[in-house]
This record gives C-alpha cells, structure tokens and sequence, in this order.
C-alpha cells in the first residue's frame, strides 16, 4: 500500500492515549472480576473448599504474615540466585561454544539432551545428588532457566550479519573486538527474549524443588497447606507466587528496556 | 456501458485526528477491451484507486461503477479478477490446485473448467508445471500461476496491481510479451497500476497520469502505437516520444525530479 | 570441510570417552551415579512395573494431551469471532499459564477428587496455553495479499477459514502441538505426585526417598523418552503435512 508508510507515522501521535485507554479497560475489568468472584462465591454460598472468596484469601494473606513472608522470601532468594548462575553459565558457555567448533560440536548435543529431560525428572536426580535442601531449589530454578538463556543467546551470538563480519574484518578488529563490539550487543535482544521465558519459570522450578524436597519456601508452604485442607492459605500461597514471578518478569523488562532501546522485541506484547 | 466509470471518487482513511486523503475527485472510464495503465510516484493513491475498484475499500465519496454495477456486486458476481505484486499463491497447493482454487470457491468446478484452468497454463508457458509446487518455482512463474487464476474465471475486469514490480528489467519485458499475447487471447478489459514508464507504453490503449498528495488524475494519454505490439516499438521514435510525453507529465504534475527515480 | 570433519571425530571421540569415564570412573566414584550398565540391568529386571507406570503415565498424559489441545483449538476458532474475544481468551489463558501447575495441582485435586481425573485435568491445562496461543497466532498469521485474493473472488467467511486460515496455521498449531506433547507428560508426572499410585511420577518419588539410584535414574530416563517421543511424533508429522513450509523443502527448479 503507497500510503501506508504516511499514515502509520500519524498513527504514533494517537497511540499513547490509546494505550493510556487500554491499561484503563484492563485495570477496570480485572477490578470487577475481582468483584464478580467475590459476589459469586457469596450468592452461590461456594463452600470455602472449593473456592474461596477474594476476601477470605486476603484475611488467610494477612494472618499469614510471619510463615508465609519467609516462605517468600526463601523461594525468591532461590529463584534469583538459580537465575543469575543459569545467566553466568549459559553466557560462558555460549562463548566458548562459538570460538571452539569442536566444543561446540562435543557439548551442544548433551546440552539439546539435558534440556530434553523434563524438569519433573531432574528434579529428583539434582536432590539426590545434593541432598533434600534448599541447594537443590537454587540449581532447579538454575537448570530451568539456563536452556532459553543459552539457546538464545547462541542465536543471538550468531545473528551478526555477513556485512558486518566483513566491516570488521575490513577494520582488521581482533577476535575480541569482534565479540565485545558487534556479537554481544548484536545478541542482547535475543539474550532478553531468553532471559523473559527464563524468569517466568524460576519461582514454579524453586517451587517444585520445596516440594519435592519438602524443605521450605513457598512450594512446600502449598503443599502442606493443601494436606491441612486450608484452602485458603492454599490460594493465598498460589497468588503470592504468581505476583513473585509477574515481579520478575517486569525487573527483566525494565532492565531490558535501558539496556536495549533500540531493539524492541515486543513478542509479550503481542499476546496481549 | 463502462466497464470502469469513476466520477468525483474520494478516499479519505481516518488515521487519527487528522484525515488523510489518498484519492481526491478521480474520474475515468474504462471501455471494453480496452487496457489502460494508472501511472504515479509511490504514494500518489494508484494503489488505493485499484483496491476501490475491487472493493477492498469503499469510497468515502462519489461514485464507482464496474460494469453499471456497483464493485462489491461485481465482485460478488465474480467479474474481477485480480493480481498482486506478490503473487500470494497458496503454498499447500500445487500450481493446478492455485488455478483452480477461485473455480471451487466459486462454486464453478467441473470437467470444462478444469480443462480452462490446464489451458490457461499451458498458454502462460507452465504447462509442464501442473503439480508442481510453488516454492519450487522462479519469481516469474510463480507470477504466471497468479495471472492464470485471475483470469480462471473468465473475469470482464483484470486487475493488475504492479505485477511485474518484484522482477528484474529482463524477466519483466519478457513478462510483457506474455501478459500482451494472454490478455489478447483472453478479450478482457484490464487496468494495470505501475512505476515502468516502458512498461506502461507498451502494453496500453491509454495511460492514466496520476500526481500524489491528495492522489489526482492529472493527464490522460492515449498510446496510438498500432496492435498486435512487438518488441521492435521499443526502438521506435512513435515510443520515445510517448515515453516523454508521460514523463513530463509526471515530473510537472509532481513539481520535482524525485519521481523519475521510479 | 576437512575441519568440520576432524572437529566432527574429535566430537565424537569426547562423547565416546565420556560414556565410557562415566561406566568406568564416574559411576564407581559417584554413588549417586549408576552405571549405564546398572541401568540397563533395571530395565530388564523391571521391565514389567516399569511398563505398567509407562502406561500409565502415557494414557494419562495421552488424554490430558487429547483434551487439552481440543479445549485450546475451540477457543481458538471461537476468538476469532472478535478481536475482544481475542484478548478475553488469551488473557485467560495467559491468567492460566502464569500460576504454576505446581501450585494448582493440589487445588485441582481437591476439585476434582482422586483417580485419574485430576491427573488428565492438570496435564490438559499444563497442553492448553502453548497450544492456544500457537493456533490463534496461525490462525491471525494469514498473509495480506493472500486475504486480499480471497475477498476478491469473494469467497465466504467459511471457505476463507477452511482455504485459507486453517492451512496457514498447520504449521503453528503443529508447532504448538510440538511443544504440548511433552508437557503433557509434565502434567500428568505432577498429577502423579499430588495423588496416584502407580505412573512414572509414583517411581520417581519412591526411588528418591528409598534411596534407590539406579531406579530414580532409570524412570527419569523413561520420563524423558516419553517426553521426546511426543515431540519426535509431532516432528515427523510436520514433513509429511506441510511440506511446503519453509522447514521441509526442496530446491527450485528452473524456468
């Protein structure tokens, strides 16, 4: 279309108040679905069992402080600690792996076969070998989140273009210009990508370790919980560790955000 | 009766607060059997004016008729056909299957259709292509696919919408040649949109000059060049001289050189 | 090319010596490392219970599968009716994926009791969301001039969707099948730990607290395979349903 490139550059002017607009709709209808669970539960008298109203969650929240503050708190220390080894690693790792083909050929296999494995499976192996406590949380948390980490960042590391591999070579840079000048910052926007999947599943990977291990920290909070039949505090726990993730989530995009502004990679955005 | 007539024809898009024209008060005929050429910069509402025409957008004002009918009901009645600068095939389809697609959306597929669908590639020179696939196919075939099944349905209204854009200057001519000697066997009435001052020249009955910014139709020039046309007119003084003329037509009408880089 | 090939054998010969270090070094060392050879021993010994939790897993995580991708895919054509429908869905799709299956496992047992239900419940939901948000962006991914095409030969609401929509979207609703295959088996290992008493996730638990290694290591081997088998399935499928698509094609001929 010949119009369209002119007619898109008047769109921005329009876009943030729509977006304003948008964020108010979707403020407005969260607020009154709390308010319909809230009147649902009671017009239909829902056993607390079953569901319990918004209310009682917040009351159960509030009693709660104390347990289910440490619970927290331990599995978030957990969660990032796990996040920042998978970030050390997969970063090391990738580096290696794209100056020695040899390296890359013997380790990228096992890599591609431990990422197979699914988490449920790992879990119990990683206790074994350290023992039921909160390590195994922090490496769980680490394994979960290093594939994407790593897998991306590989991309990344790759997606330099020919013309700009030829401009360096041009300027006579060494190896390590070339890494530090144009693969790192050509792979940031896909090492974000990897670092969003990666932090969206650190706090349920910690948690699957609590409760396997039944060792501390939100995961075995809910699980304990659940065999007391409190329901409340069950859905207490499962809210708190959503927020936990949802927290996580936007610290990657805010740091995102002033580390690549000239990428945005919007693909969170377009689910919504 | 027209197969085109537009008269006062405006396209406003609301981008906005602020109103964006992109046609403003074209009007034209189109006769039967005829083939004319939209010639314009980028940005001059060639485009727009072809997607009215086949009631992708509707006007904001005046009035459109293809065939004394308004182009949703020619559309409807399936008298359009159409091709793109991309030649959008289907890829889960083979080129056969590409043809006859229209034919079974149509509801108009049988043993004599089918047959027309085989012809019309054998007359676009894919006639050993039938089941092939169109990834597996050059830019200029896959154009060919497009153009036999716009032209499937017998349509009274061929659309095309830079068809040959994508291609190179060598492939294109060739392209030429191709659609002249098919739209000649065909004896439909055809609208080309186009930035080939050549291609323009060589291929219509007359060339519709259009100038951006509110799109206007500025200079209607008619090809006297004799038909059937051969590769030889591109040599004639009768070519250069139409050529200019359009030229000029449209570095007046624009008011700069911008335009000539098309 | 005879780099790639010497890096090739030197790839092969470090994973050759690996299997055989963790045989020969790392297994005897290591107590909570069996021997590849310990495992295949279990394999033999066991390979009746073993079969029986393989089953079950797999028919759970087969119907949790089934439901899970039936449920997305309604939803999916259902949001194509408005885009706020669109945005309705996949915010509740995106409320469900975002609270860990972990955590919803012990409610969804208390919902739904014991048995398989739960089970079939939490793999379906642990399908759902990839599977749902592939489909819908297929289904959204339909090419402009393609669409245009099909508004000028007027082709009905119904033939655009079946011409059109559906075969654009094959590869990401494969895709999303892909991905759902095995977290499938993910859900229904969960569901296996909240209540069950037979399927891989019953092994997996029993052996790491009876201290039983080279059982833990083989159920998470067969987990795995079960986990890949899914995935490869749906690879295959790929080849022979979109053949077209940019993954799966031969070269070009020549005009």
């Amino acid at each position: 279309m010949d119009t369209n490139a002119s007619l898109s550059r008047r769109d921005t002017s329009t876009r943030s108040t729509r977006k304003l607009v948008a964020r108010g709709i979707s403020f407005l209808v969260t607020v009154s679905a709390i308010v319909v669970w809230e009147a649902a539960v009671r017009i239909f008298d829902v056993g607390e069992f079953i569901l319990p109203a918004p209310s009682v969650i917040a009351r159960a929240a509030y009693d709660e402080i104390p347990t289910l503050g440490t619970a927290f708190l331990t599995t978030l220390l957990e969660a990032l600690g796990g996040f920042c080894l998978a970030i050390l690693v997969a970063v090391l790792l990738s580096v290696t792996v794209l100056r020695s083909r040899t390296f890359e050929l013997s380790l990228v296999p096992w890599v591609m076969a431990l990422q197979a494995i699914p988490i449920v499976a790992v879990t119990p192996i990683i206790a074994l070998i350290v023992g039921r406590n909160t390590f195994t949380a922090l490496l769980v948390a680490g394994i979960i989140s290093f594939f994407p980490i790593m897998v991306n960042m590989i991309r990344g590391l790759r997606s330099v273009s020919d013309e700009g591999l030829e401009l360096m070579h041009v300027l006579a840079a060494s190896r390590r210009q070339v890494l530090w000048k144009l693969r790192l910052p050509a792979s940031l926007p896909f090492v974000f990508v990897g670092l969003r999947v990666g932090v969206s599943v650190v706090i349920p990977g910690a948690m699957i370790a609590e409760w396997l291990t039944a060792t501390q920290g939100l995961g075995q909070y809910v699980i304990n919980e659940s065999v007391r039949f409190r329901s409340d505090n069950v859905w207490a726990g499962i809210l708190l560790a959503t927020l936990g993730s949802l927290l996580l989530f936007w610290l990657v995009t805010l740091v995102e955000k002033r580390v690549v502004p000239w990428h945005p990679l919007d693909d969170a955005g377009e689910m919504r | 009766m027209h197969v085109i007539r537009a008269d006062q024809v405006t396209k406003t898009f609301n981008v906005g607060k602020q109103p964006l024209t992109a046609v403003q008060d074209v009007s034209f005929t189109l006769e039967p059997g005829e083939f004319v050429s939209l010639i314009g910069p980028s940005g001059c509402g060639k485009s727009t004016m072809l997607k009215l025409i086949a009631d992708i957008y509707q006007p904001t004002s005046g009035q459109l008729l293809v065939n004394g009918r308004s182009p949703r009901e020619a559309r409807l009645n399936r008298l359009l056909g159409m091709v793109f600068q991309d030649p959008a095939l289907l890829p889960w389809r083979d080129v056969l299957g590409n043809v006859l697609l229209p034919l079974e959306i149509s509801g108009r597929l049988d043993h004599t259709t089918r047959r027309r669908a085989e012809d019309l590639l054998h007359l676009v020179g894919l006639g050993d292509f039938l089941h092939a696939s169109p990834h597996q196919l050059s830019g200029g075939m896959r154009q060919r696919v497009a153009i036999a099944r716009a032209l499937v349905l017998e349509p009274t209204l061929f659309l095309l919408d830079e068809p040959f854009g994508a291609l190179d200057e060598i492939t294109r001519k060739r392209m030429n040649l191709e659609l002249l000697r098919i739209w000649t066997q065909s004896q439909t009435s055809a609208l080309l949109i186009t930035h080939s001052l050549s291609e323009a020249v060589f291929l219509s009955d007359r060339v519709l000059v259009m100038s951006p910014r509110p799109g206007t139709i500025t200079d209607d020039i008619r090809i006297d060049l004799p038909r059937p046309r051969h590769v030889e007119m591109y040599r004639e003084p009768r070519f250069f001289e139409l050529e200019t003329r359009i030229s000029d037509a449209l570095q007046l009408t624009a008011g700069s050189y911008e335009v000539a880089h098309e | 090319m005879s780099n790639e090939r010497a890096a090739l054998v030197r790839a092969g010969v470090i994973t050759v010596g690996a299997l055989l270090g963790w045989q020969f070094v790392g297994a005897p060392l290591l107590d909570f490392l069996p021997a590849p050879s310990q495992i295949a021993q279990v394999l033999i010994d066991r390979s009746d219970s073993l079969g029986t939790a393989v089953a079950s897993t797999g028919s759970v995580a087969l119907l949790g599968f089934l439901s899970g991708c039936a449920v997305a895919m309604v939803l999916a054509l259902v949001s194509l009716s408005h885009p706020s429908v669109e945005r309705f869905i996949l915010r509740l799709g995106l409320a469900l994926y975002a609270v860990p299956l972990i955590v919803v496992a012990p409610i969804v047992v208390l919902w739904l009791g014991a048995g398989t239900r739960p089970r079939i419940a939490l793999s379906a939901l642990a399908v759902f969301f990839g599977v749902l948000v592939n489909t819908i962006r297929g289904l959204r991914s339909v090419d402009r001039n393609r669409a245009e095409f099909f508004r000028v030969i007027s082709a009905s609401r119904w033939q655009t969707l079946w011409h059109l929509r559906v075969p654009s979207a094959l590869p990401y609703i494969l895709n999303g099948f892909k991905v759902g295959a095995p977290a499938s088996v993910f859900g229904a290992v969960v569901g296996e730990w909240v209540g069950a008493n037979q399927g891989l996730g019953v092994v997996l638990l029993y052996s790491l607290f009876q201290y039983q290694v080279d059982l833990l290591w083989t159920a998470m081997i067969l987990t795995t395979l079960l986990a890949l088998g899914g995935y490869g399935l749906f690879g295959l499928t790929e080849k022979f349903l979109i053949p077209w698509h940019e993954s799966v094609r031969s070269p070009r001929l020549e005009s």
